[in-house]
């Protein structure tokens, strides 16, 4: 197989599926693909959602790729001239989150994913042996189907335009994503009239499970918005079960404020509080190790910084930077933590073993912690946390607990994403991608493979520093545990 | 999960209004009040004259706080016992008044729910529990451990402990009751030599024990058929601060294969995850003395704790004036007197008095919780109380 095949077949997002034959359940359309293929590693309940999702896509996908393709072109580019003006205001942390989102990264993603599939084959997917056989499962994603999406008429424009940032990696970090959807939602409800014989909280959920499953085309939710989603669910049934009849306007606003509560709860007070505990174990003279970026993360250092310089303006710590391809995440961060004055040094996954000698302690963000304590985060960060148990340096995990779940993870792969097309935008590598057979696009023999997350074992995390506190990864299913019982 | 020890502090009473029924043990009649009433000087007392453990003494002295308080209103009361916890916590160096003073916070606010309005109430309810708590319910929790150690210390075996451990000592003897022969040996533990206690007072129960050096630990452990201790503090981490030297002794237990025991009542756990040695809380370096409070306006005692007088210094610290000697090879004066025979006073205060065993050298910790908790078990009770806390 080569990757001229597709090229002569000349239809854009029609190879995917041509490389994984067997995982397709039907002759399926490319946002089927994705999530039909990932159904099989996924939970009961998720597997329903999946379902409901493939059937959605597939209800409203069944039109020709190429207009579909075509559409995805037009769509984040489009959005990323909004994010500017109208979606930004609106995802109030994805501004904040993002400094590169819309200047450098707007650009460079635009011309990332969606735009060049169509003049450009070699973004597609070469079909390799070793990209088959372990990583077929995980979801490749396609550009969203945006026409598709907008002539349903059952996904709300403002998600439409959400999930065009998650996609092209305008947006990104879990909070930031979570928060994101949780307002997009928040104005959905707020658009929403239940139909006549309906009443709300049985309608609703129907009304919104194109619009989670279109999200989860453009990018998977992951745990903490995953978590987000169960508990909106959970909001919306628990108003089947009161006793009062309220009216649908009253039930809107309770809902929508809830929306605003859960925001301000479980991400932005969650942040505050970890970047209080944090900083309680930040003194003066130490050196922290840093990975890649994470929101709270920043905010943690920002925050020890200026306690620190308030009760004694001489004393200093210092942050190194530990950064990686493809996605050059700290660089972010980097400017955040230069914009305060804090020393930091910035460096490469490379150089991590000569610089864990002399650190105190290495903070690191996450994604999810599952039950047995693993954590899932952006790739690298395992390698850090065990180089730095191998130097007995202590690895504090920042994350909010909404991000805990009941799952158990045993490796990386399991869940996780696929960049395929990292090499084109890593200018350094340009000669090796036009070698091999000596086509654009490196020939048959070359997997360019990125992948996005990894797992930690617990063994190798010292405390996770939440909003309830230091606790030990052991105590996730506790906390899970709890929080169900008590929300 | 077992029961809580808020609620056990609350078990007797089983409604508000039956708290009426009664003062406690010996609640002494509310003292007319002396202006700024010495939390310190109560801890003290509690300690030192009365022999409470660290967390007693401080729960002891905050009943005292209450029995002192002329507040009118809870919320005054609130925080009077908010300003005094501070004072504590900033002037003691012992973790367990940190434990104490937060059960006491727990149990205070839970109180605090069920008294509204009735403030004499509330501060008989306090007063009642807080005593019994102290007097009655400790002891039990001593009782319950040592009736779970002493299962595991099988006749014929030889046992190191360190230090002097009233829980310990109550499980060693107890197993000496039961006609089981154990040997015991004992660490000096400098610098308080509180191992010659433990010494002392197994020799006079007809217990074998010897006194083993600091520095003999490692030498004596091949002949060593299990280690328990005691401790001042559990952290959350699961890890045991107590008296220093624990941290070597459980380092050399593992690296000889010898289970490694801890006792704790659960009143000691403590919701405190130290990363490192040095990450234990340290009072604030300034004057212990100068306490003098005003109940009337706690919020300014509370600023005034809040600031911090100098950054404290951990110990075994090289000190600046120290690193500069060392540039100059050719100024002997610090040696120059003679040779020094033994420690002086003022390198005896630079070392630390606690430090912090790691969970993982650590087999069980003993509780009155029932079975014996792995130390990652410490995380999920706490929590556990923590959020049920915040929930209910």
């Amino acid at each position: 197989m080569s990757d001229e095949k597709p090229e002569a077949s000349g239809s854009g997002s029609g190879t995917a599926p041509t490389s994984k034959p067997a995982k397709q359940p039907k002759a399926a359309k490319a946002p089927t693909d994705g999530a039909g293929a990932k159904a099989g590693e996924k939970s009961a309940k998720d597997i329903k959602k999946e379902k409901r999702a493939a059937a959605v896509a597939a209800r409203g996908g069944g039109e020709d790729p190429r207009a579909a393709a075509a559409a995805a072109g037009a769509g984040p580019s489009g959005s990323n001239a909004n994010s500017n003006s109208n979606a930004n205001p609106s995802l109030g942390q994805s501004t904040s989150s993002q400094p590169g989102g819309a200047g450098t990264g707007g650009g460079n993603n635009a011309a990332r994913r969606p735009a060049p599939l169509l003049s450009d084959v070699s973004y597609i997917l070469p079909p390799t042996p070793s990209h088959s056989l372990f990583f077929s499962h995980l979801p490749i994603l396609t550009p969203p189907a945006t026409a598709t999406a907008i002539q349903s008429g059952k996904i709300h424009p403002l998600v439409i335009r959400l999930g065009c940032l998650m996609a092209s990696g305008a947006l990104r970090g879990s909070n930031a994503r979570t928060t994101g959807m949780l307002l997009a939602f928040k104005e959905v409800i707020r658009d929403y009239e239940s139909p006549e014989n309906a009443v709300l909280w049985k309608d609703l959920p129907g009304h919104l499970s194109p619009m989670i499953a279109w999200l989860e085309g453009c990018r998977p939710k992951g745990a903490g918005g995953g978590n987000a989603i169960r508990w909106l669910k959970g909001e919306i049934n628990k108003l089947g079960e009161e006793e009062e009849d309220r009216t649908e306007d009253a039930q809107k606003q309770h809902l929508i404020l809830s929306i605003a509560y859960y925001i301000r709860d479980r991400i932005e007070y969650a942040g505050q509080q970890i970047a209080f505990e944090a900083q309680r174990k930040i003194r003066a003279g130490d050196v922290i190790m840093v990975y890649a970026r994470s929101s709270v993360v920043e905010r943690c250092l920002i925050y020890a910084w200026t306690k620190m310089r308030e009760a004694d303006p001489e004393a200093t710590f210092e942050v190194i930077v530990v950064d990686s391809a493809p996605l050059h995440e700290g660089r972010n961060l980097l400017e955040a933590l230069s914009a305060q004055g804090i020393p930091t040094t910035y460096t490469l996954l490379t150089s991590l073993s000569p610089l864990l000698s002399r650190t105190s302690l290495v903070l690191l963000g996450a994604s999810a912690l599952y039950a047995n304590g693993s954590l899932h985060a952006r790739a690298g960060t395992a390698l850090v946390a065990m180089l730095a148990k191998e130097y007995r340096v202590p690895v504090v995990v920042a994350v909010e607990t909404y991000k805990f779940t009941g799952g158990v993870r045993l490796d990386g792969l399991g869940m996780n994403e696929v960049d395929v097309n990292w090499m084109d935008e890593d200018r350094g590598t340009e000669g090796i991608v036009k070698a091999g057979d000596g086509k654009e696009g490196g020939g048959a023999n070359l997997t360019r493979l990125a992948l996005t997350y990894d797992l930690t074992p617990a063994e190798y995390i010292t405390a996770l520093c939440t909003e309830i506190g230091f606790i030990p990864p052991s105590s996730v299913p506790t906390v899970t545990g709890k929080t169900a019982a008590g929300a | 999960m077992p029961v809580a020890s808020p609620q056990d502090m609350s078990r007797p009473v089983s409604g508000p209004s039956s708290s009426k029924t009664g003062k406690g043990k010996d609640s002494a009649p509310v003292r007319p009040v002396e202006e700024p009433f010495d939390i310190v000087g109560a801890y003290r007392r509690a300690h030192e004259e009365n022999d409470y453990p660290h967390p007693l003494a401080a729960i002891m002295s905050l009943v005292k706080l209450v029995q002192a308080s002329d507040s009118s209103t809870t919320t005054g009361m609130v925080l009077e016992s908010t300003a005094a916890r501070h004072t504590l916590k900033n002037t003691q160096p012992s973790l367990g008044v940190q434990a104490g003073s937060e059960l006491w916070e727990l149990f205070f606010n839970a109180a605090a729910l069920d008294f509204p309005t009735d403030v004499p109430g509330f501060k008989e309810h306090l007063i009642k529990q807080g005593t019994y708590f102290c007097n009655v319910h400790a002891e039990n929790c001593r009782e319950k451990i040592a009736d779970v150690a002493v299962g595991f210390l099988r006749d014929d075996s030889t046992i190191l402990t360190h230090s002097y451990s009233r829980t310990v000592m109550k499980a060693l003897l107890k197993a000496h009751k039961q006609h089981k022969r154990i040997k015991v040996y004992v660490t000096e533990a400098k610098p308080n030599c509180l191992g010659l206690k433990t010494y002392q007072e197994l020799t006079e129960a007809g217990i074998p024990c010897t006194v083993v050096l600091d520095s003999a630990v490692a030498y004596v452990m091949e002949r060593v058929d299990l280690v328990i201790v005691g401790s001042e503090a559990v952290v959350e981490s699961g890890g045991l601060v107590s008296a220093v030297g624990t941290y070597q002794i459980g380092l050399i237990a593992k690296a000889l294969s010898k289970p490694f025991y801890a006792l704790a009542e659960s009143y000691k756990f403590l919701r405190h995850y130290p990363l490192s040695q040095t990450d234990i809380p340290l009072p604030q370096p300034q004057d212990p003395n100068a306490q003098p409070q005003t109940p009337s306006n706690p919020r300014s005692v509370l600023k005034a704790k809040a600031r911090p007088v100098s950054k404290p210094v951990y110990p075994l610290s090289f000190s600046a004036s120290q690193l500069q000697s060392s540039a100059s090879p050719h100024d002997k004066s610090n040696t120059a007197a003679g040779a020094i025979r033994s420690m002086t006073q003022e390198m005896l205060d630079r070392n630390p008095g606690v430090d912090l065993t790691t969970p993982d050298l650590i087999d069980f910790i003993i509780t009155d919780l029932g079975t014996p908790l792995s130390p990652t078990s410490v995380s999920q009770y706490l929590v556990g109380l923590s959020i049920g806390g915040q929930r209910d």
